[in-house]
């Protein structure tokens, strides 16, 4: 554990850090990107509607054509999210590592 | 009493449809019946909605179920890291930042679990309606089957048939029982519709960037003309722009092209480059980025060529490109670029979420464009006036936009939706490039004077459906009216000797307003006031000169309806942005001429 002091604004705080928690919780986080990511059974490209497929009122050409962008979109955006939590992970993954070279000596602390 | 119609004539024995469904052959009695009466076809009312595939729709759906569930495990599983980090690290930031992105998860959860909802519903729906219209169906073919041969009307000579009270009933209550029907497949499908118009990618979208987006310049890309520039254009093209990370820009060629012309001692040349350059600079204040999709040099034969996107076309949903007519040139791009941002914010305005750039694209030979654009010499003048008056630029501008808009999806991500509208000859050239084969969503054809030689119907378009093409042809519009090709072709003839038209002898190409056209005609008025002159002149004068000059003047006021701003406005731009972003349930729409 490390136990630094930082400045900010002329002020002082107390700054408490748990490396090995802070490891366990980019774990964490890595397997929620995983979650995210999904099992890879939806490798799909495009919609299986025909333009006319629900008919040819307005409506139901503006169906076909948003269902073929949603169900695409909900599929991107949660592989999109899985990218950004891993680069989160990896962010706390990298704090815990230089909080502990700063602790081992190797980095100058902050004051 | 009456004996039952014959067996042979009103056989409902089941047989299989195209639609999986056992369908009577009495049905095709009804449809001989009804026509026979003088009344409409049930029978292809009842077809359209039990061709409505429900089915495939809800399998589509469970794509967007499983895309849930995943968001809906990160979520549960990111929970679990806040109070970890909680306790590792006293700073509250790491907890929030992972606190946004498990909100962000169950934000885009929440609205794909409601569309999913949404298309299960209406897909619940279609499936009752159906099964409503089979039962209708079935129910009139055994109601026509019990009438008595006299009841369903005596032949007359010449084949038709005695009116009869018994079958116009049996008929008519089938037509109104499949309106209803018809009436509740629409509903279930608007308000699908309307849950569809979110993008579930947006609470995630709307993250805070990471910080690795930190840096990125907020100094204008492009210094308006004349101004001097520490850091100018094209010092390394190949590169990334000064001042922004990354890979090179989409535009980094062009650009380069750009900035060797603004130096050139072609004065055609530097003129187009200096416009074009001032043009960037409009384009990126109205749009944040500004691209230049296309740029070719002008020469004292040619206004050159120059396509600029208003709006990160790399980041788009939506791509529009805007199509000018004639007297357009790439030198002076103001007004389009005011059209396309205009365009562009009414697109932002009604779809929030999702991103909309708009090309101006300038992009073929437009016929007098010296007029708005650089000085060529005469014979390039007399040749681009003998233009205006028939298709044949628009013609060979079709092939070319059809291959820029080839490149334009490139640059565009995967799915991005693309429309192309076109004004004036601009609608010409588009309807050209359609024909040959464009790739387009959609196609707004405005204030046109024809479709272009070839084109007699919209099912003449290979990769664009009928109904994906929509035309906004104000009443007031001179151009958009038969006159304009008598004017063409008399003066084409007087000036040029006869030339050889399409079939019909239009040298624009049908009106694509007409009905028998088959697009989609758009309901809206022109936003210019209707204002009209009557000269006054003294005595015998009057007599004379009035009708003649107040026709004269009557006509020259008639054309301020013809511009692409007029288009672009109010109810008109309110629909082409509709179709740009695909909300075609928002485009009012009425019957051909």
């Amino acid at each position: 554990m490390a136990d630094d002091q930082g400045t900010a604004a002329g002020r002082t705080a107390d700054l408490t850090v748990d490396t090995p928690l802070l490891r366990r919780a980019a774990e964490i986080a890595d397997h929620a990107a995983d979650a995210l990511r999904g099992d890879g059974t939806c490798e799909v490209f495009r919609s299986p509607l025909s333009d006319a497929g629900l008919g040819h009122s307005a409506a139901g050409r503006e169906v076909v054509a948003a269902a073929g962008r949603r169900v695409l979109e909900a599929v991107d955006g949660a592989r999109a999210l899985a990218v950004r939590v891993a680069v989160a992970a990896e962010k706390i993954r990298t704090a815990a590592e230089q909080f502990e070279r700063a602790e081992a000596g190797a980095i100058r602390g902050p004051r | 009493m009456t004996a039952p119609l014959s067996r042979s004539t009103s056989s409902i024995t089941s047989s299989s449809s195209p639609n999986g469904v056992g369908r009577g052959d009495g049905l095709s009695v009804l449809r001989l019946l009804a026509g026979l009466q003088g009344l409409p076809d049930p029978v292809a009312k009842a077809d359209e909605l039990l061709a409505i595939d429900a089915d495939t729709l809800a399998g589509w759906f469970t794509i967007a179920r499983r895309a849930a569930v995943w968001l809906w495990r990160g979520a549960e599983v990111l929970a679990d890291a806040i109070p970890a980090l909680a306790v590792a690290w006293s700073s509250p930031t790491p907890q929030a930042s992972i606190a946004a992105l498990r909100e962000a998860a169950v934000a885009s959860r929440t609205v794909v679990v409601g569309q999913a909802d949404a298309a299960d519903l209406a897909c619940h729906t279609l499936t009752q309606v159906k099964a409503h219209v089979q039962a209708a169906l079935g129910a009139a073919e055994t109601a026509v089957a019990a009438l008595g041969t006299t009841d369903v009307g005596v032949p007359q000579p010449g084949g038709s048939q005695a009116p009869s009270p018994a079958l116009q009933q049996i008929l008519t209550e089938l037509t109104a029982r499949l309106d209803e029907l018809r009436g509740r497949a629409t509903a279930a499908l608007q308000s699908l519709a309307l849950s569809l118009r979110a993008d579930p990618r947006d609470p995630i979208e709307s993250l805070p960037a990471d910080s690795a987006a930190a840096g990125v310049s907020t100094e204008p890309r492009f210094p308006a003309a004349g101004v001097p520039s520490e850091a100018p254009l094209g010092a390394n093209p190949s590169g990334p722009i000064p001042g922004q990370p990354g890979p090179a820009p989409i535009d980094a060629k062009n650009l380069e092209r750009l900035q060797l012309d603004l130096q050139s001692d072609d004065d055609a040349t530097r003129e187009m480059a200096e416009g074009v350059m001032a043009s960037l600079t409009q384009a990126e204040q109205a749009g944040g980025v500004a691209q230049l999709l296309v740029y070719e040099s002008a020469d004292t034969w040619s206004q050159g060529r120059a396509a600029i996107s208003v709006g990160d076309i790399s980041a788009a949903d939506n791509v529009a490109t805007l199509v000018p007519g004639i007297t357009s040139a790439p030198a002076h791009m103001a007004d389009g670029l005011n059209d396309a941002a205009a365009l562009r914010a009414e697109a932002s305005r009604q779809s929030p979420g999702e991103s909309t750039a708009v090309v101006a694209w300038y992009g073929y030979d437009i016929p007098l464009g010296f007029k708005g654009g650089v000085s060529t010499n005469p014979l390039a003048k007399v040749d681009s006036t003998l233009d205006a008056l028939d298709d044949d630029n628009a013609g060979e501008g079709g092939v070319v936009l059809a291959r820029d808009i080839d490149r334009f999806r490139q640059w565009a991500p995967v799915g991005a939706r693309f429309t192309a509208l076109g004004f004036s000859m601009g609608s010409t050239t588009v309807s050209s490039a359609a024909a040959r084969g464009a790739r387009l969503d959609d196609a707004v054809l405005m204030g046109s004077p024809g479709a272009g030689q070839g084109v007699s119907t919209a099912d003449g378009y290979p990769h664009l459906p009928a109904d994906h093409t929509y035309v906004i042809a104000f009443d007031q519009d001179p151009v958009t009216q038969t006159r304009t090709d008598l004017a063409a072709t008399a003066t084409s003839t007087l000036l040029a000797g006869p030339r050889i038209s399409g079939a019909d002898g239009e040298p624009f190409g049908v009106d694509p307003a007409l009905a028998d056209f088959g697009a989609q005609v758009v309901d809206a008025t022109t936003n210019v006031p209707e204002v009209r002159m009557s000269l006054s002149l003294p005595g015998p004068i009057e007599v004379l000169a009035d009708p003649v000059e107040s026709a004269v003047v009557n006509q020259w006021l008639a054309l301020s309806h013809h511009s692409e701003t007029n288009y672009l406005s109010g109810r008109s731009k309110e629909a082409a942005a509709a179709v740009v972003i695909g909300h075609y349930a928002d485009v009012p729409i009425k019957p051909g001429r």
